[in-house]
């Protein structure tokens, strides 16, 4: 099962301005079990591919196949992580998860969604403030929350559009270290697509890293294996033979592209 | 005369939610308040104080203004009346003789029916209407060669239905109850957070699920303020609905008092309107602090 991305266009028309490219021409195939970072600067397009995988955004040109079947809108079988945790904030953390997971498995008995929230809020840490609303509780804590809420629904494609950028270095870490503990071992989540800001957040998560060129040709630029094995360790993994190659590859890339722009 | 009733002080959807009309507050104290006790106390006797000058000016003027008049009675004639009409407010000597407290009841009672009703209808229809772009497109252009309609314009319309004056004053405060209900409503549906719409569309909401959790609370502030601008205008247009309805009601009291040539009972009147105006209000802010401070501990 993979996600399939052929020949993706998108440009957006605004009113008496000039068409901007989005998006041209990507071609790229995430195959099962495989966890794949897109990194690239603001305006390249990254997190409106994210978008279009999660059926929020339509292309104008290809199309997008997940698990063989072609994506025409959102759902729960690819559940999404946002930037800015998007819970709902009236509800606590544990209704934010409990009213996902009812909404999305309908096919699911109360019982098993019960059991499917206990577990993901448990393994994120917050069963114990689970009472708590999002804007009582840190903004690591609420993206745990919305991590949860997106590993809870039984996704097969996890996707996270910059979901640690707005934390501090120390909660990010954990978050990052909890985010593959989930994906590895504990869910039937088998693909994850991350779009991020930070070098060594793409090396220490993903197996394949997505360098994003910037416009006029926003499209995918490289793509750079990470063959580190796992699990990897935030504070050895630098210690790894092939680690500072791929460090020095992506940001030549991404330095050398911005003064392009500039 | 009555033209003058005319609401101007609904919101335009566009600032609505951010609207809190009709209580301007305090210029900015030069000094912050020393927050102790004593401090807030000082703070409460200086503005007592201030507000009995400013009242004390404003009888002042009134009461030149009278001596050069023999029609408008003095602020003394005016007090004394309002004493009197409140030493016995509830006394009924049949439909032509009632305590103005009766009469107060009354009003009150059609404007929380006219309300009510308006609030219903005002709140499912803006949800409508704001969640719903077609629904907009299609019923905006109604409700704005509606909204601005004197609500009293429709008083013949609603005596020709239920051939009822009474039943007509209800049916006039649910035409003005209705308008800053919807239209605010609908503002407040139609500005939902994108993330939150993001989050239903990629968890799949039903529609009931969507309404509870994503439309009704991200409107409800401004559900609330169309309920306190609707409360506001309906208090004013009672008074005038019922001088047209006649029998009995505030309104009539104030006419009535008119015709029997008792200006200083009109006085006493508009300050018991005033009164029960800004109680009216002072519940209705209270219930949109109520929301406020959730929005802000959530």
């Amino acid at each position: 099962m993979t996600v399939e991305i052929r020949a993706l266009h998108k440009t957006f028309k605004r009113r008496g301005g000039p068409a901007q490219h989005v998006l041209r021409g990507v071609d790229l195939t995430v195959e099962e079990g495989e966890f794949v970072s897109f990194i690239g600067h603001s305006g390249c397009g990254k997190s409106t591919l994210l978008n279009m995988v999660g059926g929020l955004d339509r292309p104008d040109e290809g199309e997008i196949v997940v698990d063989g079947k072609p994506v025409t809108g959102p759902g729960p079988e690819r559940a999404m992580v946002f930037q800015n945790y998007s819970l709902l904030p009236r509800l606590s953390l544990l209704a934010n998860v409990r009213e996902a997971v009812r909404a999305a498995r309908p096919d699911w008995s109360r019982a098993k969604a019960d059991e499917m929230v206990e577990r993901y809020l448990t393994a994120v840490g917050l069963w114990e403030h689970r009472d708590k609303r999002p804007g009582q509780v840190s903004g690591g804590m609420a993206q745990r929350a919305a991590v949860a809420r997106a590993f809870a629904v039984g996704p097969r494609t996890l996707l996270l559009d910059e979901p640690f950028g707005a934390l501090d270095a120390l909660t990010r870490s954990r978050l990052q270290q909890q985010l593959v503990e989930l994906w590895g071992n504990e869910s039937e989540t088998e693909k994850v697509l991350m779009v991020t800001h930070g070098l060594e957040e793409a090396i220490l998560l993903a197996d394949r890293i997505v360098v994003m060129s910037n416009p006029p040709q926003p499209s995918v630029q490289t793509i750079i294996p990470v063959p580190i094995p796992r699990p990897r360790d935030r504070a050895t993994i630098s210690n790894h033979p092939e680690y500072a190659g791929i460090q020095e590859e992506l940001a030549g890339l991404l330095l050398v592209d911005q003064t392009a722009v500039a | 005369m009555t033209h003058s009733l005319t609401p101007t002080d609904q919101a335009e959807p566009a600032v609505a939610t951010d609207a809190q009309p009709g209580r301007p507050g305090p210029p900015a104290r030069r000094a912050p308040s020393t927050g102790a006790w004593g401090g807030r106390l000082a703070e409460l006797a200086r503005g007592f104080g201030w507000a009995m000058l400013g009242t004390a000016a404003v009888v002042l003027l009134w009461q030149l203004a009278s001596s050069h008049s023999t029609d408008v009675p003095a602020p003394l004639d005016g007090a004394r009346t309002l004493i009197d009409l409140l030493s016995d407010p509830f006394y009924n000597n049949g439909p032509n003789d009632q305590g103005v407290g009766l009469h107060l009841g009354t009003s009150l009672q059609r404007v929380f029916t006219g309300f009510a009703l308006a609030s219903v209808v005002g709140v499912l229809a803006g949800m409508l209407i704001g969640a719903s772009r077609r629904a907009w497109l299609a019923f905006n252009p109604v409700i704005q060669v509606l909204r601005p309609v004197s609500p009293l314009a429709w008083f013949p319309i609603w005596l020709a239905v239920f051939k009822d004056a009474p039943q007509a004053s209800v049916f006039v405060i649910f035409i003005t109850a209705l308008w800053p209900t919807l239209i605010n409503t609908a503002a407040g549906a139609a500005q939902i957070p994108q993330d939150h719409r993001n989050v239903a569309r990629v968890f799949r909401f039903g529609r009931l699920a969507y309404m509870r959790h994503v439309l009704i609370p991200n409107a409800l502030p401004s559900i609330i303020t169309g309920l306190r601008l609707s409360m506001g205008i309906a208090w004013m247009v009672i008074v005038a609905v019922e001088m047209l309805s006649g029998n009995s009601g505030i309104g009539f009291f104030v006419w009535d008092s008119y015709n029997a040539g008792d200006l200083s009972s009109v006085v006493a009147a508009i300050v018991l309107i005033g009164l029960v105006g800004l109680i009216l209000d002072a519940i209705l802010v209270r219930l949109s602090r109520k929301v406020a401070i959730e929005e802000v501990q959530s």
